[in-house]
């Protein structure tokens, strides 16, 4: 009896290069499995953001392979596109819309069906605490707000590999807490989740995975153990880890 | 100790700093060097344009004297300035900025009050001098320094104007309240700048034996009545025409109508812009809808939606409306006892579709608060492109259905001309500003509301090959071809070029 073929990797980018004049990104490969929570680490600048663009289908790549759930994300762009969800830092949302509207928009996008989709906006809306707001303009929301709608946006369609850039940036412990929760509950239903942060202690507590990047590479791989191998500093916090190797540009 | 707050020059200075940044920007100018080539070479070309112009306006002081030709250019220019005051006045009251800063720093009313006017005074007469000042100086090269008065004349009416414009801005605040007042000031600096031509064509079109008596009036006015060059109404004219009194006179009350402005208003300023930031977050809603997420329909509701709730939305039309009608009455008219009423109003309509789509599409466009969002979904972004469009279409043909019936029902065929010309300029305009969409974010928008102007001329160039199309197509006339083919080629060298659409494509 033969082997279930064992499902393709959530994301695969390999050699992948894009250069601003200089180089952003300068041949990254990376690997993430489905239901991984995979955190991309690096100081400002090392080329997180790029690489998160080009994944979202926003910059074409000067070369290498972007392959999102056995899909070749530069060949078929739409098709890679219908299994991704990305969540950008600053939230991009319609200021005179409301949540709900804004999600019929964005369901619309994704081509999902009314029915299904209104009961799921309904839900994500209530966990999300939004559910009384949900016909009031984003204008009037908090930082904190518009992010949960954002994130609300980001997961409407039901993607297998979900990004998230800072997606923590202006909610209170409560809402933080909500997030994590929610994205654990991704990773567990098999979506892929890859999260860049500059909180490295959410890293440290939520991430399968740590992958650093500088200049452009990824210098270094692995669960918080291997990392702390790496740097070969004793009981170290991820912090300390991270300083070290970015300092040294350690090549895993 | 109380701290000693900011001066008003350092202030002004400030406002002033923001300004010139928002112009480079418009400009496109990285640096300050750059800029000033531009800014120079602009006027030199200006100044190139404004001698034929200065040489007619000499010959005509020379006919009517210099007082009569000044009270002409202040009947064009002080709306004008009324119009650019009150757009400058909303803006600041409701633009955030560093206002909130302003507002909590330990700063007399006044005095915050009396920078931002300053600024939207500089910035009037900015605007209007760009173009009037290179005649002015010309005219004063070509015959004598009197005319240079038309610069302390202008700062003073800029003045005046501008503390009319926020008391007028405050008064409707109060009468209003902050969420009707930003769209009725759009509205009412719409029609104020646009009185001119709506009574010059009210001029055009009033009984021959009227018109004769009104001339007749201008030019032997009786004294005592308000076409008296001596009367108190003509003080700007007399001050521009350098009379010495008169001069002093004007720039003394537009002083004084300033400082007054601003020592009166102050508070009420205050006031006005923090419940202006309130209105922000007092959170409109809407009523539970059915979730409906088919995708044509979805992506065109959006549309319609950003559009409904836009603030510039009644502005925008009314601007497009009031310019373009006259052109039918232009034609009908010079078309003579011969002409039809469907023929001469055919191309104005076209104009209008050609306008009010291009309007719309600006505003949609500029709405697209989440432009690299919809990028990432799995759509192509032709279909986007073309459901924007279709939601453009909608209330354009909603606004003309009537008057076109009304042409289709008069002349069939010329009501099948225009119907097909209007699609063509609505749908070419339409797809020119979303091929090329201000790259500000909303909230620069508001505070600039400016468009490219080089789109804006294509614009123009686009409604006027159409509308021209549609009148030679309406005469039979096989010449029609060729403003359909510029507009065409028109369109065609604007279309993005591979760089702006590759994120999107297959490699």
């Amino acid at each position: 009896m033969t082997e279930p073929a064992s499902p393709p990797d959530a994301l695969r980018l390999r050699d992948l290069r894009k250069s601003f004049g200089k180089p952003a990104v300068d041949g990254l490969d990376l690997t993430i499995r489905p239901g991984e929570f995979y955190a991309l680490l690096g100081a400002n600048g090392a080329g997180k953001t790029t690489t998160l663009r080009m994944v979202a289908g926003l910059l074409q790549p000067d070369s290498g392979e972007v392959s999102i759930c056995g899909i070749d994300a530069r060949r078929n762009p739409l098709e890679a596109k219908a299994l991704t969800a990305w969540l950008p830092d600053e939230p991009l949302l319609y200021d005179k819309l409301a949540p709900l509207e804004y999600l019929e928009f964005v369901a619309g996008l994704w081509g999902m069906d009314s029915d299904e989709a209104g009961a799921r906006a309904e839900d994500l809306l209530r966990r999300l605490g939004l559910w009384e707001q949900r016909n009031q303009r984003c204008e009037g929301f908090s930082r904190g707000m518009r992010q949960k709608v954002a994130l609300a946006g980001a997961l409407i369609h039901e993607p297998r590999l979900l990004m998230l850039d800072e997606p923590l940036t202006g909610l209170d412990a409560g809402a933080a807490r909500l997030v994590k929760d929610m994205l654990a509950e991704q990773t567990r239903q098999g979506v892929a989740v890859v999260l860049t942060t500059h909180i490295l202690e959410v890293a440290e507590k939520l991430a399968d995975r740590i992958g650093i990047i500088a200049d452009g590479k990824l210098i270094a791989e692995g669960d918080l153990a291997q990392l702390r191998r790496l740097s070969a500093i004793a009981s170290a916090s991820l912090e300390d880890v991270f300083l070290d190797l970015t300092a040294r540009g350690v090549a895993a | 100790m109380r701290p000693r707050s900011l001066t008003l020059a350092r202030l002004v200075r400030h406002d002033l700093a923001i300004s010139w940044r928002r112009l480079c920007g418009f400009l496109r100018a990285k640096t300050t060097t750059r800029a000033l080539i531009v800014l120079g070479l602009a006027s030199a070309v200006l100044h190139l344009a404004a001698w034929p112009l200065a040489l007619g306006l000499l010959a005509l002081e020379a006919r009517d004297g210099a007082v009569a030709l000044d009270g002409l250019g202040f009947v064009i220019v002080l709306p004008w300035l009324m119009s650019q005051g009150l757009t400058g006045a909303t803006r600041a009251l409701y633009s955030r900025g560093d206002l909130d800063l302003l507002l909590s720093a330990p700063l007399p009313p006044q005095k915050i009050l009396a920078s931002r006017a300053l600024a939207v005074g500089i910035e009037s007469f900015g605007a209007v001098g760009m173009f009037l000042l290179p005649v002015v100086n010309m005219a004063a090269l070509l015959g004598g320094a009197r005319w240079l008065a038309v610069y302390p004349a202008l700062a003073s009416a800029v003045l005046m104007a501008t503390g009319a414009s926020f008391a007028a801005t405050l008064g409707l605040f109060r009468l209003l309240g902050p969420k009707r007042t930003r769209a009725a000031t759009q509205v009412i600096a719409t029609l104020v700048g646009a009185w001119f031509v709506i009574c010059a064509q009210i001029f055009n079109f009033i009984p021959a034996d009227s018109q004769k008596a009104l001339r007749e009036a201008l030019a032997h006015p009786a004294p005592g009545s308000w076409l008296d060059p001596q009367g108190a109404l003509w003080l700007p004219a007399r001050a521009a025409a350098a009379e010495g009194r008169a001069l002093a006179l004007w720039v003394l009350l537009g002083c004084g109508a300033f400082v007054l402005a601003v020592r009166a208003l102050g508070p009420a300023f205050a006031r006005g812009a923090l419940i202006a930031a309130g209105e922000g977050r007092a959170r409109a809603t809407t009523r539970d809808a059915r979730f409906r997420c088919e995708r044509a329909g979805a992506l065109r509701r959006k549309e319609w939606r950003l559009l409904a709730r836009d603030p510039y939305l009644l502005s925008q039309i009314l601007l497009q409306s009031l310019y373009t009608l006259p052109v039918a009455l232009i034609i009908w008219k010079s078309l003579g006892p011969n002409g039809s009423v469907a023929l001469s109003v055919a191309p104005a309509l076209v104009a209008i579709a050609a306008q009010l789509s291009a309007a719309l599409a600006f505003l949609a466009g500029s709405s697209e608060d989440a432009g690299d969002f919809v990028a990432t979904a799995p759509v192509a972004p032709g279909e986007i492109l073309r459901r924007k469009i279709e939601a453009i279409a909608v209330p354009v043909a909603l606004l003309l259905a009537l008057p076109l019936a009304g042409v289709a029902f008069a002349a069939p065929r010329i009501g099948l001309v225009t119907f097909l010309c209007a699609a063509a300029g609505a749908a070419s305009t339409a797809t020119l500003n979303f091929w090329k969409p201000l790259e500000n974010r909303r909230g620069d928008l508001i505070k600039t509301h400016a468009q490219n102007k080089l789109v804006g001329l294509v614009e123009h160039g686009l409604s006027i090959c159409w509308a021209l199309a549609a009148l030679l197509l309406c005469l039979g006339s096989w010449m029609a071809l060729a403003p359909i083919a510029i507009a065409l080629a028109l369109l065609w060298a604007n279309k993005p070029r591979a760089r702006r659409v590759k994120a999107f494509a297959p490699a």
